[in-house]
């Protein structure tokens, strides 16, 4: 979009603003209340029109088309979810390829997909009404309703914001997790700065209807453009720091490493963020599988870390060579310390 | 109450069946509109949300007006009948239905709206699988609200001709009949219950039931309503068709619409019931041909309207003579020449002439009393007071008639006596005269001889029919009758005769040859 601006009144939310999005990029927009993220983002499927500027989507102005054929072009998620409530799960998600005219057995596979690889298996959930459902599951639809038509875009305002924080990572892994999305182009809304880093191939930092670092999450933390940049990131510099830090970068401070005993310990590659690797050591399902509302389907079971309570648990590093090594958590922090402290 | 309730309705069957069938037909037809109209505008103020207070402020006023001033309102516009009492309903029902379709509209999730527009619903998508069918549980209570009050209202309806249940309300009222009353009332709640409960049921059933059922509908409610329109009585060729309005009480008394049917043969001539306010501009405009209304009121000069002569004397005399107490004259003697003067000197037109002048010109009555008085000779100033001197009190009725008459007499007392005269004018009634008379609030007002014969006195059938309706005869014998039973003197009559009368327009009743009653029943049957 080149140029964008947008104005409510005499207030000017958006301000001159102009970037590009590449396809199957991820771009978040991230910033306090009222920067202009969530207007910036609806101007792309047209729900607001901007002042001035002009947006393309594939070298095709927006404004050619009539905005009911663009939108279904483009998945919508918002916060609320917005499912309607009157239509089944199945329903819902059906509806954007039948306002395309997608034949009806085509489409009831199709959501049958969707769900299923989002934890609601269709036989179940298919023919409930959203009003059975809990919030996360709800979004989970929300998510399969976005992509049922498969489109190359996709729009996302805050989509998790109204869950708790454990359904919020659950759902946000199951979304990160869904293959079709690595060829998709998504543009991200949200103010969680956790959730913008574990998400994005960039990020757009906007304050007041301004661009403020627009760049990959590793150097809007490591090379803020100004102070407004620096100190949004401050408070949680070190848990964002964790995000970006990979594996490779702590490895000269980790010492000997002992190689790896067996096959039952998690391994990453030295690409994998220094986050990737606390994740494992204490994953997820078993968090989640403590906390899991009782209509929710267990995922996968993890591979239980190989150690009893007491001894520190560790994972397996695959090294360029090929070889394994295992390393223990008091390990790897004290190498993350090291390399923080050399800087 | 109850055994009389259901032979009335055993009776009445036929008719009962037949207003029902009306009301329907009204309220269905009223409904229909209503969300035809109701619907799409009530849509139309959601995507303008600007003009919402002024339209569903127009709609309560429309509702806050009394149904009849409105029925009133659209008379001159639209005629009587059916016409004039859809609109009305429709009007009536457009407040519940427009607010309904706006609050249901707008009771939708906006996240749900914003959801649906974000997927690539046009407005007409999302009005129509989104928002309506979200709305649907309040606007249908919408619906099921105006049409519980358009059954209500559709009882006006037979005050304007358009028939109904309200037909045996209003004969009810009109002759004081509380079985008649509830006759009319009782089935028209029952209406009123079944079609919300018809209503009830159409909302709970699934979509594809509900098309079925709403194409059925759309075939079944215009039959329904114009099944009510059954084609008017074809006439022969030349032969202009009659029909008449009558007033509820009109239709009712044994000695008017009964009486006169059997006397002069009218069975042919159809007719609707009308309020007594709306007849004669009914029959101006040609809605009607034949109206019954009072041979003195004022409108029969100012519309051109012809008295059809009751040759066969069917309908009772209603003479006007004072009425008094006799102490009066016993203490003034002079006041008996002195009220004289007037005997015999008000024919029909004449009286008509100053009704004319007093309700349509909008004269003072005084000043055309006392005008009156200088053309026949009869006016002398008034001779001056001396303080203390008695006073001559006379009352009066309602109406411009008794008015004008009360004015005659004062100026005549004044002019010709020493007395001085204290009007009570206004008495709401003729019970309410007769008691203050009786009581000695007043000395003297202006009655009917047939009032005085059918409401005072009241006497059996047998006595009526002995009287036959001749004018001299039921005068001699009202005389007779207060004198002995209350004490009270009837003069000599003035010479008017303010009666019922059936009426048609001066030019068509010249056109068809028709002069009197008779005549007029012998056109019908031709």
């Amino acid at each position: 979009m080149s140029h964008l601006t947008k104005r409510f009144g005499a207030q000017v939310v958006v301000d001159d603003i102009s970037f590009e999005v590449a396809q199957g990029e991820t771009l978040v927009l991230l910033g306090p209340s009222g920067c202009g993220k969530t207007t910036l983002l609806k101007t792309l499927n047209r729900l607001i029109e901007p002042d001035g500027g002009t947006i393309e989507i594939n070298g095709r102005d927006v404004r050619q088309q009539r905005p009911e054929e663009l939108r279904r072009g483009i998945g919508y998620v918002i916060q609320q979810v917005g499912l309607l409530p009157h239509l089944t799960v199945a329903q819902n998600v059906g509806v954007v390829p039948g306002l395309l005219g997608h034949p009806a057995a085509a489409t009831a596979a199709r959501t049958t997909e969707l769900l299923d690889r989002l934890h609601l298996p269709a036989a179940r959930f298919g023919a409930m009404l959203p009003a059975q459902l809990s919030g996360g599951q709800q979004q989970r639809v929300g998510l399969a309703r976005a992509l049922a038509a498969d489109p190359p875009v996709i729009l996302l305002d805050e989509p998790f914001g109204a869950l708790d924080p454990l359904t919020r990572a659950a759902v946000r892994r199951d979304f990160r997790e869904l293959d079709e999305l690595r060829r998709k182009t998504i543009v991200l809304v949200t103010h969680d700065v956790q959730e913008a880093f574990e998400l994005a191939d960039r990020i757009m930092l906007l304050d007041r209807g301004h661009i403020q670092q627009l760049g990959p999450p590793r150097e809007l933390l490591l090379h803020p453009a100004n102070a407004f940049v620096r100190s949004f990131f401050a408070a949680e510099h070190l848990a964002l720091r964790l995000r970006v830090t990979t594996l490779g970068e702590v490895q000269p401070f980790w010492g000997a490493a002992a190689p790896a005993a067996g096959d039952g310990l998690p391994t990453l590659p030295l690409t994998a963020s220094m986050q990737q690797a606390l994740d494992s050591l204490l994953t997820p399902e078993e968090v989640a599988a403590v906390a899991a509302p009782k209509n929710q389907p267990l995922p996968a079971a993890a591979e239980a870390p190989a150690d009893s309570p007491g001894t520190p648990a560790a994972l397996t590093v695959t090294l360029p060579d090929g070889s394994r090594v295992a390393l223990t958590l008091p390990q790897l922090l004290a190498a993350f310390g090291r390399a923080m402290a050399a800087e | 109450m109850l055994p009389e309730l259901l032979t009335f309705w055993h009776d009445q069957a036929g008719k009962l069946a037949h207003q029902t069938e009306q009301h329907i037909g009204l309220t269905a037809a009223a409904l229909l509109l209503g969300v035809a109209v109701g619907g799409p505008v009530g849509v139309w103020l959601t995507r303008h949300p600007r003009w919402r207070g002024v339209v569903l402020g127009a709609a309560g006023v429309l509702q806050t007006v009394p149904s009849i001033a409105l029925l009133g309102f659209l008379i001159p516009f639209m005629g009587i009948g059916a016409r004039p009492a859809i609109v009305a309903l429709l009007l009536y029902s457009l407040l519940p239905i427009i607010r309904n379709v706006v609050a249901g509209i707008e009771g939708v999730p906006p996240a749900v709206v914003e959801a649906a527009r974000g997927l690539g619903f046009t407005d007409g998508q999302l009005l129509r699988k989104v928002e309506l069918p979200l709305a649907l549980p309040v606007i249908m209570a919408g619906i099921r609200t105006a049409t519980v009050i358009n059954v209500g209202v559709a009882t006006l309806a037979a005050y304007v001709a358009a028939g109904g249940l309200g037909e045996f309300i209003f004969e009810g009222i009109s002759l004081n009949n509380p079985v008649m009353l509830l006759a009319g009332a009782i089935p028209s709640a029952g209406l009123a219950l079944a079609f919300d409960a018809g209503l009830g049921a159409l909302e709970k059933l699934s979509v594809q039931r509900l098309r079925q059922v709403g194409i059925g509908l759309l075939v079944a409610l215009p039959l329904l309503a114009g099944a009510y329109w059954l084609p008017p009585l074809l006439a022969r060729p030349g032969q202009v068709a009659l029909h008449a309005a009558f007033s509820p009480e009109f239709i009712k008394r044994e000695d008017c619409l009964p009486g006169l049917s059997r006397t002069y043969g009218l069975g042919q001539l159809t007719y609707d019931m009308l309020a007594p306010a709306l007849v004669y501009e009914a029959l101006r405009d040609g809605h009607v041909e034949v109206i019954d209304g009072y041979s003195t009121d004022g409108r029969i000069r100012a519309y051109g309207l012809q008295v059809l002569r009751d040759d066969r004397h069917a309908l009772p005399p209603y003479y006007c003579a004072p009425v008094l107490r006799p102490e009066l004259l016993r203490a003034h003697p002079e006041l008996g020449p002195v009220l004289d003067q007037l005997s015999g000197q008000l024919a029909d037109s004449a009286m008509t002439l100053l009704n004319y002048q007093v309700d349509y010109l909008h004269r003072d009555p005084k000043t055309v009393a006392l005008a009156w008085l200088r053309r026949k000779g009869l006016y002398k100033a008034p001779r001056p007071l001396r303080p203390g001197a008695p006073a001559v009190r006379l009352g009066s009725k309602i109406f411009a008639e008794q008015y004008i008459l009360i004015e005659m007499y004062a100026a005549l007392i004044r002019g010709n006596t020493d007395l001085a005269v204290e009007t009570k004018t206004g008495l709401g009634g003729t019970t309410i005269c007769f008691e203050a008379l009786r009581g000695g609030s007043i000395d003297m007002y202006p009655e009917y001889t047939g009032t005085g014969l059918q409401v005072l006195l009241q006497p059996s059938a047998a006595v009526l029919d002995s009287l036959g309706g001749r004018p001299d005869a039921v005068y001699s014998y009202v005389q007779r009758e207060f004198g002995r039973r209350y004490g009270l003197a009837w003069r000599a009559p003035l010479g008017f005769n303010n009666a019922y009368c059936l009426l048609m327009r001066g030019q068509q009743a010249r056109e068809l040859g028709i002069g009197s009653i008779s005549g007029l029943g012998k056109y019908l049957g031709k």
